[in-house]
């Protein structure tokens, strides 16, 4: 009896432990998540995209995103965003990848931001030129897209992977976007940019902390 | 027949067993090695040829060998290579046809060729993997307590639903056959053994490394498709979708080999007077299954070839940018796909109308008329595949053709309802625990037929595609007919496969558990479905919270029933031990006349059969096939 | 089997013959689900034509030659064995020559990989081609064993004088293994005239 007891408690103990290191390993394992700074001029977040992870991050060769600071020098990879609701929130994207070009020309336009502009590198547009778009930073559920070009082809100390600095080639994107209800947003990047899967859209464009993320309106 | 079954003396064991100890251990052991060394080799294959990895990272080449070299090792270390490697130099096969009797827990544990112990492997296995995929279902269920994320990521979620889907859809196609045609189909057509015993065993091991295959999935990313693995998403997914390639190609090779292993065995190893139309009913219903496994899930294995080929040599089957289609898939999917539905739903047919007459004491009704029934669904399940496909943008043309041939598949299945039916009126029914769950599968199959309508109809198919409607739909099909037909086995057979009793009264309490949290867990999903809920998307509104709140409470419940079964198993086989009668039910099935536990050699004597299988209530049976304890009863 | 009781009856000999028989037709039935699945991969890409990709660039044409080459050993092979397994005096040697043309077949195979000129990546064609041909050759191979191993338990056998053996099963086993490489290589001739006459 003694010892079909110690079998019965040794298949339901190493069962437990089965769906504790399935839980904690590998389901609760999922990106972590980043508040904006808020600051005496409003809430800003300071994003980075590059064109390949850290050497160190389990896809180093895919394209994403990164939450940065206004110096650029606290990357962290978190894609998702908190932020206060129905407040303005100003976003600021060193963007460091080449352009991949859009399929569909019509998102190269800015749509659901305040002013419906963005400025690229200090000057206000409201479109750029489709082939130089790089990715795009979407909210669908709120209606938010913003291209953002990719940097040129032939610039000088183009940065390889993250994390990069401020002295490597780059394009500065800000825009200011208006939250309103608490709720979690999902955003994604449109762009085909994830280079050696088929039509560009497998890997980072489909996984949540490198194309893809939330905004989490608190 | 003559069921005195005295024990046959043991034969010298296995010689490879002997020499080498080949198990699930070695297997192990060498199933890791093999993983490494193919994997390793991999490595230096890819780095030729892949010109994709530099930029995704991602090598397909050298995880689909580290799988193919993982599975050759864990065979090999079952001993499963000894066989071909001896016969190729022209020596007899080394391993028996039979098996002998022999105490302890090993044999469960290696390649063995009785067919009784097979199918106890396959009940563990099976078992094992099922409560897997429904601990997924439970985490499905737990993620969907709140409208937006708030327990697991997207991802993980879709890889929840996606593993959950495969295992059940990929694993429990054996779940009657496995366990139960096994161990049943030769005592009941009295040959002893299955044709191709290694077979037998082969498709067990296989499945099992398909779960293990399957699992793995988790340390490569998950895969985002669903069950279905549909296109383009497939091809675009990490290498965790490497995983649910390998775990089909696995499953159907698997089915493939058990259909035909089955097959063959009834189409040529029944014992004389065992005719076609003396065959049981469940034994029909493990010939419709069969065809269906043998015809239709080596389309699947193929069509998995292509998926795999093109992540690895770069062809384009389902790429549509270098000529091919993602509808390609998805066609060649549900042509293997439906008939998969019926391997499902068929052998739970065969166990209701087998354990029916038991209970209610008479004949089977319209036996004729129910075997054409299962053949019937088994047939129409080739020429209704299109029907996944009605919003896809096909052809308008073929939609008439493919509803009314959805339409008319509820004729054959209406037939078998009939003789359900049929053989209830009138009878003298007892209310045992088997008895409660084919009443309790008669009621959900009932429920799935009538919504299948919905979807098979074109224009209500619209709107209830892709949604929660048809996650009920089928959920109560498969789930309501396959497992409370399971169930009605396990408690109707159980006792007689493992040698002890189960509790009747805890029997009674999970029936009712379980069919009242079933229906509780199901019903409302088909109002979810009509509120526009969409299957596989995390989120969902904030105006169905209260309904799916209600859903999961319910799945706890029926996950808190099956532990309830589980309970009753460990504390019935494992504490209380009442050794079962060798006819507890006063069933006149050939199996239930031999001793309990039935001998490793089944009978002494090939039996000869001389009457219906169904002589309940009739004043006296035939002579000569009638086991000594048959009667009237 | 070997150790019985004295009250243990042997299974009638017929069901390991009927066994064998059957499963080898069961097996053509699956070989045919099996390959009907390029049957439909070529046809359908063939009408859909995404993309307009059917045939990527120019020279997406297999060489007839030595499809022709392919087909007619493959076909020898399959004719020989059928053949000679219904004839007991040559069974052994027409088996063999049997095994050889499919090796050959499998090696000209490899041969035409080699001077193709295109990659599986060249559309429709090129994948249903190369999917295809290599699943048959892969198939071939698994022939090849089931070949060998019946021809070679004859052999055994016959060079016993066929001593405890049961040389009617062995027969039947070759005679079922001649059954589904005929019916194989008749799938592999339907193969190749979609492939190359289509």
């Amino acid at each position: 009896m003694a010892k079909r007891s110690l079998l019965v408690l040794s298949v339901a103990l190493a069962t437990l432990v089965g769906i504790a290191a399935y839980l904690f390993l590998y389901l609760a394992n999922v990106p972590g998540s980043a508040r904006a700074a808020q600051t005496s001029s409003g809430v800003n977040l300071y994003l980075a995209t590059v064109p390949a992870a850290a050497a160190n991050d389990p896809h180093p060769t895919w394209v994403s995103y990164y939450v940065t600071n206004k110096q650029d020098t606290n990357w962290q990879h978190k894609t998702t965003f908190v932020v206060p609701a129905n407040s303005l929130v100003h976003v600021t994207v060193y963007q460091y990848d080449g352009a991949s070009g859009l399929r569909n020309p019509f998102i190269s336009q800015a749509s659901g931001t305040v002013g419906g502009t963005f400025t690229l590198n200090g000057k206000t547009m409201n479109a750029i030129d489709p082939a130089n778009a790089s990715h795009v930073f979407a909210l669908p559920q709120l209606g938010i897209s913003v291209p953002l070009a990719g940097v040129a082809s032939n610039a000088k100390d183009q940065c390889p992977n993250a994390p990069c600095t401020l002295s490597q080639a780059h394009m500065t994107i800000t825009f200011t976007i208006k939250t309103g209800a608490a709720g979690l947003y999902r955003w994604q990047c449109f762009v085909p940019c994830a280079a050696g899967y088929i039509d560009g859209f497998g890997g980072p464009m489909q996984s949540i902390g490198y194309m893809d993320g939330y905004l989490k309106v608190v | 027949m003559t069921a005195t079954a005295n024990r046959v003396p043991a034969q010298s064991p296995a010689r490879q067993r002997g020499l080498l100890g080949f198990n699930m251990l070695t297997g192990i052991i060498l199933g890791v090695v093999g993983w490494w060394v193919f994997y390793l080799l991999g490595g230096l294959i890819q780095g030729y040829t892949n010109h994709g990895f530099s930029q995704t990272g991602q090598n397909d080449v050298q995880i689909m060998l580290g799988y193919l070299g993982g599975v050759i090792g864990f065979l090999g270390g079952l001993g499963f290579l000894n066989y071909p490697i001896q016969r190729m130099m022209g020596y007899p096969p080394n391993i028996p046809d039979h098996e002998v009797e022999e105490p302890g827990l090993g044999k469960y544990f290696r390649l063995t060729t009785d067919h009784k112990v097979v199918s106890q492997q396959y009940f563990v296995g099976i078992a094992f993997f099922f409560f897997v995929g429904g601990l997924n279902a439970m985490l499905i269920r737990t993620e969907l307590l709140s409208p937006t994320t708030h327990v697991f990521g997207a991802q993980q979620y879709l890889t929840l639903v996606g593993v959950h889907g495969s295992m059940m859809m990929g694993m429990m196609t054996s779940g009657v056959l496995g366990p139960f045609a096994n161990w049943l189909v030769p005592l009941m057509i009295g040959s002893r053994r299955m044709a191709f015993p290694r077979m037998e065993s082969l498709t067990f091991w296989l499945l099992m490394a398909a779960g293990v295959v399957l699992i793995t999935t988790v340390f490569f990313g998950g895969f985002q498709t669903g069950w279905t693995g549909y296109e383009p998403l497939a091809n675009q997914g990490t290498a965790g979708y490497d995983a649910y390639l390998g775990f089909f190609g696995l499953v159907s090779i698997s089915m493939t080999l058990l259909g035909l292993n089955l097959a063959v065995t009834i189409a040529t190893m029944r014992a004389p007077g065992m005719t076609w139309s003396r065959l049981p009913i469940f034994c029909w219903s493990v010939v419709a299954t069969a065809a269906l496994m043998v015809l239709a899930a080596p389309m699947l294995t193929a069509t998995l070839l292509m998926g795999i080929s093109d992540r690895t040599l770069y062809t384009a089957f389902f790429d549509p940018g270098l000529g091919g289609s993602a509808y390609l898939w998805q066609n060649l999917f549900w042509v293997f796909g439906h008939p998969e539905v019926y391997v499902l739903a068929i052998p739970g047919f065969g166990i209701v109308l087998e354990i029916l007459p038991v209970f209610a004491r008479k004949p089977l009704w319209g036996y004729k008329i129910a075997v054409s029934g299962m053949l019937g669904v088994a047939i129409f399940s080739f020429f209704v595949w299109q029907h996944h496909l009605f919003v896809s943008g096909m052809n308008a043309d073929l939609r008439p053709f493919y509803m009314l041939s959805t339409e008319i598949i509820s004729l054959p299945t209406g037939f078998t309802f009939l003789a359900f039916m049929a053989t209830l009126w009138r009878g003298r029914i007892r209310l045992t625990v088997p008895m409660l769950f084919c009443l309790g599968w008669a009621f959900n199959f009932l429920f799935g037929g009538i919504s299948g309508v919905f979807n098979s109809d074109t224009p209500s198919d619209v709107t209830t595609h892709g949604s929660f409607f048809v996650m009920a739909h089928f959920h109560y099909t498969i789930m309501g007919g396959l497992l409370f037909s399971v169930m009605a086995a396990m408690y109707y057979w159980g006792p007689k496969m493992f040698g002890y009793k189960l509790n009747e009264r805890l029997g009674k309490i999970h029936f009712w558990v379980m069919f009242l949290a079933f229906n509780s867990t199901f019903g409302p999903l088909f109002a979810v479905g009509f509120l526009g809920m969409p299957r596989r998307v995390v989120t969902y509104a904030t105006n169905l919270t209260g309904l799916n709140d209600w859903v999961s409470v319910s799945a706890y419940v029926l996950g808190l029933s099956l532990l309830l079964f589980l309970f009753n198993m460990v504390y019935s086989w494992m504490y209380k031990r009442i050794p079962a009668e060798d006819n507890p039910w006063h069933s006149r099935s050939i199996e239930f006349q031999l001793p309990t536990p039935v001998p490793a050699q089944d009978f002494d004597e090939i039996p000869v059969f001389s009457g219906d299988p169904y002589p309940y209530g009739e004043a006296l049976a035939p002579a000569g096939a009638e086991p000594a304890t048959a009667g009237a009863y | 089997m070997d150790a019985v009781s004295s009250g243990y009856q042997q299974e009638p000999h017929q069901w390991r013959l009927r066994s064998l028989s059957a499963g080898a037709k069961m097996w053509c039935g699956s070989t045919s689900g099996f390959m009907g699945a390029f049957l439909f991969a070529y046809f359908y890409l063939l009408a859909l034509d995404p993309n307009h990709s059917w045939k990527i660039g120019k020279n997406v044409n297999p060489s007839g030659g030595l499809g022709v080459a392919i087909m007619a050993v493959f076909v020898l092979s399959g004719l020989l064995l059928w053949l000679g397994s219904r004839r007991p005096a040559d069974e052994i040697t027409t088996g063999v020559v049997a095994i050889v043309l499919a090796v050959v077949g499998i090696a000209l195979q490899f041969v035409d990989y080699g001077v193709l000129g295109f990659g599986p990546y060249r559309g429709g064609y090129a994948s249903v081609f190369y999917g295809w041909t290599a699943v048959f050759t892969l198939g071939a191979l698994g022939g090849i064993y089931w070949m060998e191993t019946s021809v070679a338990a004859l052999w055994r056998a016959r060079k016993n004088g066929f001593a405890d053996t049961d040389e009617e099963l062995l027969r039947v086993g070759l005679q079922s293994c001649a059954l589904w490489w005929s019916y194989y290589v008749a799938l592999g001739v339907l193969m190749y005239v979609v492939l190359y006459l289509v």
